[in-house]
């Protein structure tokens, strides 16, 4: 473990949000571009994504509805409001597909979004507010239709697939050249590269005007990694220095669906938080663990045992906090749903049928979320209650005026109350215990206490506060005062206070 | 007019009802019969009048007003109809000749207490204006056996009782079995062709209700002009089922007749929220059923035809309770006299305006479609048509706005939005004060205003002053007939007059000593009351009117209780005393409202036992808060709370009374107190706390944190602790709880903290102001001068110009 080791003091504290660029915000003074590939373009903003196999069997995912990075500066000043520090963006260089995975060309930023001064612009904007952008760094594959495998041979590049003289030819693996090749699940429009190939190594990292750099160079402040499993230890140590070169603030975020310190793969124990790969993952354990917790759910929706369950949960959080390093886990992207999972109000409310239930079961989640160590991330539209199964519903567009207000407003005040707390990220996780469906966390710093409680029990639970000074509180559910010194915590319900100790800061009150 | 209202006159009169209807001498009759007497004579005068013009058909009868409203709260009739007849000292003179008392008839007879609060007095101002005005005005409702509970507070809680003002109070209806009509309810549609190849709608297997009109006169001051208030008595067709009661089913044979009579039984108290109840919509049905079959018939009397229907006749809307006239009139046209459709919406939009009196999203009555479709089926059949073509005028009027479309839809999501309703179908509507109307026109109905801006107008509220200040503070009134002559009484306008004695010390000196005498008054009654001797001298600071959150006197209770913690810290602390007195009635299902009743009970108890703190600031909580005694508070009233949350009272009405017995007011820039404070000015009001705009903004931002007021602000933080800490030994958790946790973390919806610290300070200015005789004198007079705008006479004259077409 490296001694200065230390994640991004950003990952500490702020709010980060999640935006997929074709369905996020759309600044319709950005001209349709003329593309090669085919595509739809879909002129009804808010309807509903193509899903399954067109007409050649085959799933193509080709109909965008046009948002770009223009847009977005658009929704900065609305995301300013909600209290966002950092944008996560899913890919935005240029690609065949809606969700742009399938790599065409990472120099280019995807025409449809916008240009390269449409990104420096964003990036300059954003940064007035105090908003950094991470971008999605897709590594393990390219798409087939691009620059380096050129299958279509839209491109005017010698692309691998075309021939064995091509440059990238070394990137990629043939089996029988040129039809069979490993791709990415077997997808053949996502053949998988070969991290370990020198060419490739220079090209995405060591060069001076390698990917990583250049973009960083541009404006972003870090690179969350696709399938971070499948990237080898010596390409992401690499990508390490070269983006601490760069930015010495920058982050690295891994996407790893289970305990990053305990990830085997490939037959291999990865060490991905020893220091010298990644700063932080994308904490789906504690998804999973809220969810089943809050309404008896696996990551899909199946029933699973452990419906308000306190202990289950209140170990995840405990395994968590003792495999991670601590500086890891002070910087965790805490997240409720992604691109990759069904929407989180989708989850809670029994698709959309138990529209009272879904709320309360998500205000309720909201508390762990926002307040346990790390930065907590809304997915684009979640804080408005939208809903969507799997990929592609849970893409679709972003509808402000739809929304549910009850839920936007609940969202706000609870990211307010989160940026009231003056250096919540000092605030260590002291307890996290459990007694039935009730469960009870403490963060502490010198004399503040940050304590949030969840009651997943049929009965109200009494949370005595010890004659601490209540400086700040907030509330999901029914929770009510009894007396001054407790709170009666009711069914389903859940607070969080800021507690100093009696003559703590602020006006000193005289002793009664 | 004055040959058949000499005293003898009147005397021989009485003389003949007490005989005739009660077998009895004057020597030896009782006040009550006195009283019925007393009430059938003038009733009698009223009558021939209205016979004058209405007895006969009239071809060229000017158009008349028909003003329908779910409630009407006339209070006491005798004392208005003697005044506005001119006729009170010959009645005076005539009955205590006989060896009785004018005063204590009027004390005998108890208020028609047919409505909940400002709505229903609000319409009953307006028909006093509009006979005055010589007006052909009536209003129709129904004849609630049972108006607005009896209020009783048992140890803190209100207890309801029911109101028997029929007893004496139906002296002043005259029934009228030939003029009943027929209302049908439930049963379905079947469609007909008949040979001709047209279709005729049958409507078969409906109960009926028979609906019989009582009629209550209206008079005008000295107008020779008498209205009518048209009151619907439900009955049934059928007394008794004799084969059933033959059978021994004694209580089911009687069933039809009691499922019919329930309909007019009991007002409904809610009044901000609506009651999603079948009783009510069958309310509703059957007395505008019953209204419009009337007006129907009565103008067919007069004029042979129907064509000329939007020419003669305007119907109004009070509030969306009396909605369903659209659709019903329409099913008269259409089914009864075979208008086509067309025609028939035309002649309705000519003939309907609306006056909305509430933004409150929870007021906004919207009915279940089904349960609708089942007890009104035909009207439900026509409502559908109505919203099918509305539709259509809204996908071509915004083709691009699916949520605004929705927002504007009259069925939508199995819900009849009444509100919707009256909007696309009346030619006008307005809303009760300038601030009010630009709320409704950019906020609530912000579709319908860009479709059609011109229907859009303000009428603000008055009152019928003449109640309030010549009958209810006739010293008063004598001061300003002596200061500026007598026309004050038929032109409200003409108070300004006393502008001119702003500056004269000794005019001032006299609207003080009347006010005392007032107040004397007052204490007198709350000595009778509520067993407490009020300090004459302290300031009589009022709130009175409905319990509401909205309206706040939570914030007045928790300043009280800043005072109380103020006078227990520091003895010392000097400011002049107060009596807070408060008088208001709470629905009957809404909790919080309760709570804070008990909240002043309680805290007037704990101040009571209290020597250190009574005689500076106390507690008195009136029961029964009614019209009559709205008429004894009024003028004994100094300083007048306003204090609604900023956008929420739409106009309120009892701040005008005050305003006009020379009360100045402390409130929020809220409904007519905006009106108010342009009136009188800066210098004669003490305005405090957020504004409109400044309270939506903090409710939409959601960053509202009423515990940082807590924490911030010690005199906050402890009247919260006090309030923990029990009242008197009771537990107030809910009210605590209600300002500081609320649900899913929604504290204190009605920034009753946000606006304290403002409030505060304005109360502490109006105490520095009132020490000043000179100054709160001058602020008194200016209050009254300026209250001419406020008159039910000019609100009702707006009304006639630009809506009714007059």
């Amino acid at each position: 473990m490296k001694e200065t080791f230390e994640c991004p003091e950003w990952l500490k504290r702020g709010v980060m949000y999640q935006i997929f660029p074709d369905r996020f915000s759309r600044n319709a003074s950005v001209p349709l571009p003329k593309q090669s590939k085919d595509w739809v373009f879909r002129q009804d903003w808010g309807g509903e994504p193509e899903k399954g196999p067109d007409e050649t069997g085959e799933v193509r995912c080709r109909d965008f509805f046009g948002g770009n990075l223009k847009g977005i500066q658009d929704r900065l000043p609305y995301l300013e409001e909600l209290g966002v520090t950092v944008i996560y963006l899913n890919p935005i260089f240029e690609a065949y597909s809606n969700h742009r995975y399938d790599t065409a060309d990472y120099e280019q930023i995807d025409p449809l979004l916008g240009s390269e001064e449409d990104f420096c612009s964003l990036c300059a904007e954003a940064g007035k507010r105090g908003i950094r952008i991470i971008l999605d760094g897709v590594f393990n594959h390219t798409g087939s239709d691009s620059r380096y495998f050129n299958k279509e041979g839209r491109y005017p590049d010698l692309g691998a697939y075309q021939s064995k003289a091509s440059p990238y030819y070394s990137w990629y693996r043939f089996s029988d050249y040129p039809r069979e090749y490993e791709s990415w699940w077997g997808i053949k429009t996502l053949p998988q590269v070969d991290e370990n190939c020198e060419s490739y190594l220079d090209y995405m990292v060591r060069d001076h005007d390698s990917i990583v750099r250049r973009w960083l160079r541009l404006g972003a402040s870090g690179w969350r990694l696709d399938v971070v499993d499948e990237l080898p230890d010596q390409f992401l140590e690499e990508l390490r220095l070269a983006v601490k070169e760069e930015k010495p603030d920058a982050a690295v975020i891994g996407e790893v669906w289970e305990d990053a310190a305990t990830k085997v793969s490939y037959g291999q124990q990865r060490h991905y938080l020893d220091g010298t790969q990644l700063d932080s993952v994308m904490n789906y354990p504690l998804k999973d663990a809220i969810l089943r917790y809050v309404a008896g759910k696996g990551p899909y929706g199946e029933s699973i045992p452990g419906l308000g369950d306190g202990a289950l949960l209140v170990q995840t959080v405990n395994q968590l906090k003792e495999h991670y390093p601590k500086t890891v886990f002070n910087g965790l992207m805490n997240l409720l749903g992604t691109h990759d999972t069904p929407r989180i109000y989708t989850l809670l409310s029994e698709n959309g049928k138990e529209t009272e239930q879904g709320r309360q079961r998500l205000f309720l989640a909201m508390l762990p979320w926002a307040l346990l160590p790390g930065i907590p991330c809304i997915y684009y539209g979640d804080e408005l209650g939208m809903q969507g199964g799997r990929d592609p519903e849970n893409r679709r567009c972003f509808c402000p005026e739809q929304g549910q207000r009850e839920i936007f407003l609940h969202y706000k005040k609870l990211m307010a109350f989160r940026n009231r707390i003056t250096r919540l990220e000092q605030m260590e996780l002291k307890r996290a215990e459990a007694d039935g469906g009730f469960c009870l966390f403490v963060r502490e710093s010198g004399g503040k206490q940050l304590i949030f409680a969840l009651n997943m029990e049929e009965a109200p639970r009494l949370l005595p506060l010890e004659g601490k000074t209540i400086s700040d509180f907030f509330i999901s559910g029914n929770v009510r005062f009894s007396g001054l010194d407790a709170f009666e915590i009711g069914s389903g319900s859940g607070v969080a206070a800021v507690l100093e100790k009696q003559g703590g800061s602020g006006e000193a009150e005289a002793e009664q | 007019m004055n040959e058949e209202c000499s005293k003898a006159v009147l005397k021989q009169k009485i003389e003949g009802k007490l005989e005739r209807y009660f077998g009895q001498t004057a020597a030896k009759a009782v006040p009550q019969q006195f009283y019925k007497a007393a009430c059938m004579v003038v009733r009698d005068l009223m009558a021939d009048r209205w016979m004058d013009t209405y007895g006969d058909p009239n071809p060229d009868r000017p158009k008349q007003v028909f003003y329908l409203s779910m409630e009407f709260l006339p209070g006491t009739s005798l004392h208005n109809n003697a005044f506005n007849l001119g006729i009170e000292e010959e009645l005076r003179a005539a009955l205590s000749e006989m060896g009785s008392d004018l005063d204590i008839l009027y004390g005998i007879e108890p208020d028609a207490g047919l409505g909940n609060g400002g709505l229903g007095r609000l319409a009953s101002c307006y028909l006093d204006a509009m006979t005055t005005q010589e007006m052909q005005a009536h209003g129709m409702s129904i004849c609630y056996e049972y108006g607005i509970f009896k209020q009783k507070i048992e140890n803190g809680r209100q207890v309801e009782l029911p109101d028997e003002w029929k007893a004496l109070g139906d002296v002043w209806l005259i029934t009228k079995e030939d003029e009943a009509k027929e209302i049908h309810f439930g049963g379905q549609m079947e469609e007909v062709w008949d040979e001709h190849g047209h279709m005729k709608l049958i409507h078969s297997g409906y109960r009926r209700v028979i609906a019989v009109p009582k009629d209550m006169l209206i008079s005008g001051y000295h107008s020779p002009v008498v209205n009518n208030l048209r009151l619907w008595e439900a009955t049934s067709p059928v007394s008794i089922d004799m084969e059933l009661f033959s059978q021994g089913k004694y209580l089911k044979s009687m069933e039809e007749k009691y499922m019919a009579e329930v309909i007019s039984k009991i007002l409904y108290p809610e009044d901000a929220h609506t009651e999603g109840k079948t009783l009510r919509m069958t309310q509703q049905y059957f007395f505008i059923s019953a209204s419009l079959q009337s007006i129907v018939d009565n103008h067919l009397k007069d004029f042979g035809t129907l064509d000329n229907f939007s020419d003669k006749v305007a119907i109004h809307i009070n509030d969306t309770h009396p909605a369903m006239a659209i659709p019903e009139l329409m099913r008269i046209f259409i089914d009864e006299y075979d208008f086509q459709w067309d025609v028939a919406w035309d002649i309705v939009c000519k003939t309907v305006s609306y006056t909305n009196h509430t933004v409150m999203p929870e007021a906004l009555e919207k009915w279940p479609e089904n349960l609708f479709a089942e007890l009104l089926p035909r009207l439900h059949s026509i409502v559908m048509e109505i919203s099918r073509r509305h539709n259509r005028n809204l996908l071509r009027a915004f083709p691009e706005d699916v949520f605004l479309r929705e927002q504007m839809a009259i069925l939508f999501g199995g819900k009849l939005r009444m509100a919707n309703l009256c909007v696309a179908a009346a030619h006008k509507v307005n809303g009760v004060s300038a601030l009010h109307s630009e709320i409704i026109r950019n906020d609530l109905f912000s579709g319908f205003a860009k479709l059609e801006p011109n229907k859009f107008t303000n009428v603000t509220n008055g009152i019928a002053y003449r109640r309030w200040l010549c009958q209810a503070n006739p010293e008063l009134s004598l001061l300003i007939e002596e200061l500026c002559g007598p026309g004050f009484r038929k032109d409200a306008g003409e108070l300004e007059k006393l502008l001119a004695y702003k500056e004269d010390a000794a005019v001032g000196e006299r609207l003080e000593a009347i006010k005392r005498k007032n107040k004397i008054r007052l204490a007198e009654h709350i000595k009778n009351s509520n067993n407490v001797t009020v300090n004459i001298d302290s300031i009589f600071d009022v709130q009175v009117k409905r319990l509401h959150e909205y309206k706040r006197q939570l914030l007045n209770l928790f300043h009280i209780m800043y005072l109380y913690n103020r006078i227990k810290e520091d003895p010392a602390a000097d400011f002049p005393p107060r009596t807070f007195i408060f008088a208001a009635k709470a629905a009957a299902g809404y909790y919080m409202a309760k709570q804070i009743i008990r909240l002043a009970y309680f805290l007037s108890r704990m101040i009571e036992k209290d020597p250190a703190v009574r005689d500076r600031i106390r507690i008195v909580f009136l029961e029964n808060y009614s019209v009559s005694l709205s008429e004894l508070i009024m003028p004994a009233a100094e300083l007048s709370e306003q204090i609604s949350l900023a956008g929420k009272e739409a106009s309120g009405t009892g701040n005008m009374k005050l305003m006009i017995n020379g009360a100045v007011t402390l409130g929020t820039e809220d409904g007519a107190n905006v009106e108010i404070h342009r009136e009188v000015g800066d210098d004669n009001i003490f305005i405090f706390g957020m504004s409109a705009q400044e309270a939506e903004e903090l409710a939409r931002s959601g960053r509202y944190n009423p515990w940082s007021y807590c924490q911030d602000y010690p005199e906050i933080g402890n009247v919260v602790r006090l309030l923990s800490n029990g009242i008197d030994g009771e537990n107030f958790s809910e009210i605590l709880n209600c300002l500081t946790t609320g649900f899913n973390g929604c504290a204190d919806p009605y920034f009753v903290l946000a606006d304290f610290q403002s409030y505060r300070a304005a109360q502490e200015e109006a105490g520095r102001a009132y020490l000043d005789r000179t100054r709160w004198n001058r602020m008194s007079l200016v209050n009254i001068a300026k209250a001419g705008l406020f008159s039910a006479d000019r609100a009702v004259k707006e009304y006639a110009d630009r809506i009714w077409g007059l």
